[in-house]
């Protein structure tokens, strides 16, 4: 609640707020506040003269003025909204979670693998959009002509073909209906997502509530799901939000200079350039022509870029918060009493990681959960999840002293396994005792 | 319970992702404090590993971007790819027959109808021969363009580099130590004005007031006038960039003109990634001055101003700089959109003319080619700034 009312208690934020909902019901009610003349439907509709090759100013037919050869302004800017809301949000959420799932995916597998992930990333990295666009609507023109086809970059209709066996297969439904910039820039914006949620879940991995889950026998995926995903999701929001306003942006630079993508507002700018540079001289005196479509383009882009800061106040503050707070409460937490009732490590840790799970099972046994979680194993007969326990224990150095009675007591049970030994080895070492530590190692590499 | 060898088994069950690595690791760091020396690497400076280590990279990424370029032009049918190959004497007049007897010699000696890696062999084998296609559009081979047109490329991001890295740092770090105060303040109205206006619009706004109404700054590379004189044999073309050639030339007046025409370009390109490196900078300087270092240097009666420039700035320096590295692509389509916009004759210039519609694989595959090469160089050079400005870095002990 009190995030809520944080979360208010900053204009930018109201702002940002107001100004995206507006963009969305501008969006959504378009066909209600200009709607398209069936005659030529889009969103530029002719309501002037063809052939007046100057921007007629407002008056009663279009009352935010025309561009040359009469095109509305007002219906291209309340149909470019829906165009950029479009654009923007489809390749976000397309690059979102797909970065995020490859950076888990890399993080967690770690070491040579993950290593391996990061560097494909990495390279990705090196690619410009520019370039991708430019690529990608290249195989797309040297295919068609390949079948057969011709390119039109001008007219509605993009392209045609002469040869009537290729219409209405898999191929030309497929070149009309993806956007040659739209996945250039799904292909080459995932990366900052994946690095990001790498790091995050590097860091996470060495978290109790993941270890213990591990420990448990959680599977790759569930820990990706039910741990690694709600924990990176914060950080990952703020560049998302962040990305909408960029990526339309992108498009409509790119529509300003013709490198292909159909950005309505970038078009409204490209058909306007001349007459705002050249025989007006003053930037202002076909405003109508420059001033809606600027305005639209940086005010989107202002919202997303306000909205992208207010979620990383809201959201990644408390997310560091959490982890420092429970860093330092360890320390003081577990010897205390309460320990028994419940695991006060990680019921207060991050928000919603702890599965249920976990929970169950620490809750039997004494005072650290993972040592819990160590016994209840041996118990079980399960002695691979037991010693595993065990080394995370020695890891963090946690109440070296149970260990090291229990692996005696393993030891003697099972006298010939050389991991038991070894891992005795290790608390030894841990506890100091370099001297026992180096004949249970030698032990256990006599056994193997 | 299990016997010896089984018993080994399990225990890598739960460790499957990168426990093993981890435990490895431990295990060595502990032998490491049990006296037990790991071999170090031979003995080289670790800023010259550093630098190894970072070109090192370029190969790899190199690598891995061209095979996943190679794997998007894979998608295309066998005909469409014989246009990477084809030859700059094709005859005026072709029938389809004589078209297609030239196809089909391209597609068997380049072996397009075979799988993957023998094309991909063959296409990067095609690369070192250095002429990387016809392109029709340009009507030459497309690597003797892309380089003629580099230096004009080259002098514009080096002038935008050198004019917004320092500018970056600079108002970064003074915004950041006085946090709030009024440089803070007016720095960041100032950088959220400028990330939140498209370099597009913004060059329209700098050429509708200071080319059409001024007349101070020109759009191009150099007043028409001495666009003849350069082309003549008089002046002695050195490096390509009008800026350093009109310096050895001894001609201060075409040097006059050339900066004209670039401070529009550099202006719109450094505004922008300003304002980014500005406020990463002024982020990791925020609460510095509260860290030990800081107040132990000033108890030792260190000047402020000395405190903040040896001290505190070169710790922050590490994540700006990465941070630039980061977003070198966006720098790299930056310059191409303002040499575009500002029509200057660059490397982009190599692109534009195909963008309307006629087939040209070998001008867009070639392009995004030189454009990675170009922007791993710029992301090594960065690397090495940082690391000859970061001790931590210079000195191995910082793995970045």
């Amino acid at each position: 609640m009190s995030r809520t009312r944080a979360f208010f208690s900053h204009w930018q934020n109201w702002l940002s707020v107001i100004l995206i909902l507006g963009f969305f019901f501008v969006a959504i009610a378009a066909p209600f506040l200009s709607p398209h003349n069936p005659k030529n439907p889009g969103p530029f509709m002719r309501v002037g003269n063809a052939f007046e090759a100057s921007p007629v100013p407002p008056d009663e037919k279009a009352f935010l003025g025309q561009l040359p050869f009469g095109i509305d302004v007002f219906h291209a800017l309340v149909w470019g909204s829906r165009d950029a809301l479009q654009f923007g949000l489809i390749v976000t959420i397309t690059t979102s979670l797909f970065g995020i799932l490859y950076g888990s995916v890399s993080g967690l597998a770690g070491g040579r693998l993950g290593g391996l992930l990061l560097r494909i990333a990495d390279s990705f990295l090196a690619f410009p959009p520019i370039a991708g666009v430019v690529f990608i609507q290249q195989l797309f023109i040297t295919t068609i002509f390949a079948l057969g086809g011709f390119y039109h970059a001008s007219s509605g209709e993009v392209f045609s073909f002469t040869d009537t066996s290729v219409s209405g297969t898999l191929i030309q439904s497929l070149l009309e209906r993806v956007n040659p910039l739209m996945l250039s820039l799904i292909l080459f914006s995932w990366m900052p997502y994946a690095r990001l949620v790498h790091s995050i879940v590097l860091t996470l991995k060495q978290t109790e509530f993941v270890q213990a889950s591990r420990a448990l026998g959680g599977t790759f995926f569930w820990i990706i799901r039910k741990h690694l995903l709600r924990n990176s999701t914060g950080p990952a929001l703020v560049l998302a939000a962040r990305d909408v306003g960029g990526v339309v942006l992108l498009q409509a630079t790119f529509t300003f200079i013709n490198i292909g993508g159909d950005s309505v507002w970038g078009t409204m700018l490209a058909q306007g350039r001349n007459w705002i540079l050249g025989p007006g001289g003053n930037l202002l005196t076909y405003w109508w022509a420059f001033l809606p479509p600027t305005l639209a383009v940086m005010s989107f882009g202002i919202a997303w870029n306000l909205f992208g800061d207010s979620l990383n106040d809201m959201l990644v503050p408390a997310f560091r918060y959490t982890f420092r707070a429970r860093k330092s409460r360890k320390e003081e937490v577990q010897p205390s009493p309460e320990a028994e009732s419940a695991p006060p490590v990680l019921t207060s840790a991050a928000p919603a990681v702890v599965s249920s799970q976990v929970r169950k099972a620490v809750s039997s046994d004494g005072a650290d959960p993972v040592l819990g979680m160590a016994r209840a194993g041996v118990s079980r007969g399960d002695l691979a999840r037991a010693l595993y326990a065990y080394e995370h224990l020695i890891r963090h150095n946690r109440s070296i002293e149970d260990v090291l009675l229990d692996l005696a007591r393993l030891v003697k049970k099972f006298p010939r396994d050389p991991q038991v030994w070894r891992t005795l080895g290790d608390a030894l070492a841990c506890a100091g005792d370099a001297e026992h530590a180096a004949q249970s190692y030698d032990q256990a590499r006599k056994l193997m | 319970m299990t016997g010896d060898g089984s018993g080994f088994s399990m225990t890598i069950v739960p460790h499957a992702f990168g426990g093993m690595s981890a435990l490895y690791l431990n295990l060595c760091l502990r032998a490491n404090s049990l006296g037990v020396k790991s071999k170090r690497s031979p003995s080289m400076p670790p800023f010259l590993q550093f630098v190894i280590r970072r070109f090192l990279v370029i190969p790899i990424s190199l690598l891995v971007i061209t095979m996943l370029l190679y794997g998007g032009v894979m998608l295309t049918p066998p005909e469409a790819r014989a246009t990477l190959y084809m030859p700059d004497n094709m005859p005026p007049r072709l029938t389809d027959k004589q078209y297609k007897q030239i196809e089909e010699k391209i597609i068997r000696s380049y072996h397009l109808r075979d799988p993957y890696p023998i094309q991909y062999f063959f296409w990067v084998r095609s690369l070192f021969e250095g002429t990387w296609g016809y392109s029709p559009s340009l009507n030459e081979y497309v690597l003797p363009s892309l380089l003629r047109r580099t230096p004009a490329t080259l002098e514009l991001a080096f002038y935008s580099l050198s004019v917004l890295i320092p500018l970056g740092l600079v108002s970064g770090v003074t915004a950041g130590w006085r946090r709030s105060g009024t440089f803070d303040r007016g720095f960041r109205l100032l950088a959220f004005l400028s990330t939140s206006t498209p370099p597009f619009i913004l060059a329209i706004i700098l050429l509708s007031i200071f080319y059409i109404n001024l007349n101070w700054f020109a759009p191009g590379r150099i007043d028409m006038g001495y666009r003849f004189e350069i082309s003549d044999g008089a002046f002695v073309s050195f490096t390509g960039m009008l800026t350093i050639d009109s310096l050895l030339n001894g001609r201060p007046d075409i040097l006059g003109s050339a900066v004209r025409h670039l401070v529009m370009p550099v202006f719109t390109l450094s505004i922008y990634h300003w304002a980014t490196l500005g406020r990463v900078t002024r982020v990791s300087i925020l609460g510095e001055e509260k860290k030990e270092y800081v107040i132990a240097a000033k108890a030792r009666g260190i000047v402020e101003r000395k405190v903040v420039w040896k001290h505190v700035f070169r710790n922050t320096l590490t994540p700006s700089l990465t941070s630039m590295t980061l977003s070198a692509t966006s720098i790299v389509t930056g310059v191409f959109v303002a040499e575009i916009i500002f029509d200057i004759k660059g490397i982009s210039g190599v692109i534009v003319r195909s963008m309307s519609g006629i087939p040209d694989a070998p001008a867009a595959l070639g392009f995004a080619v030189y454009s990675v090469i170009m922007v791993l160089l710029l992301m090594f050079f960065l690397d090495v700034a940082q690391a000859i400005l970061d001790p931590r870095v210079r000195e191995g002990v910082l793995k970045t």
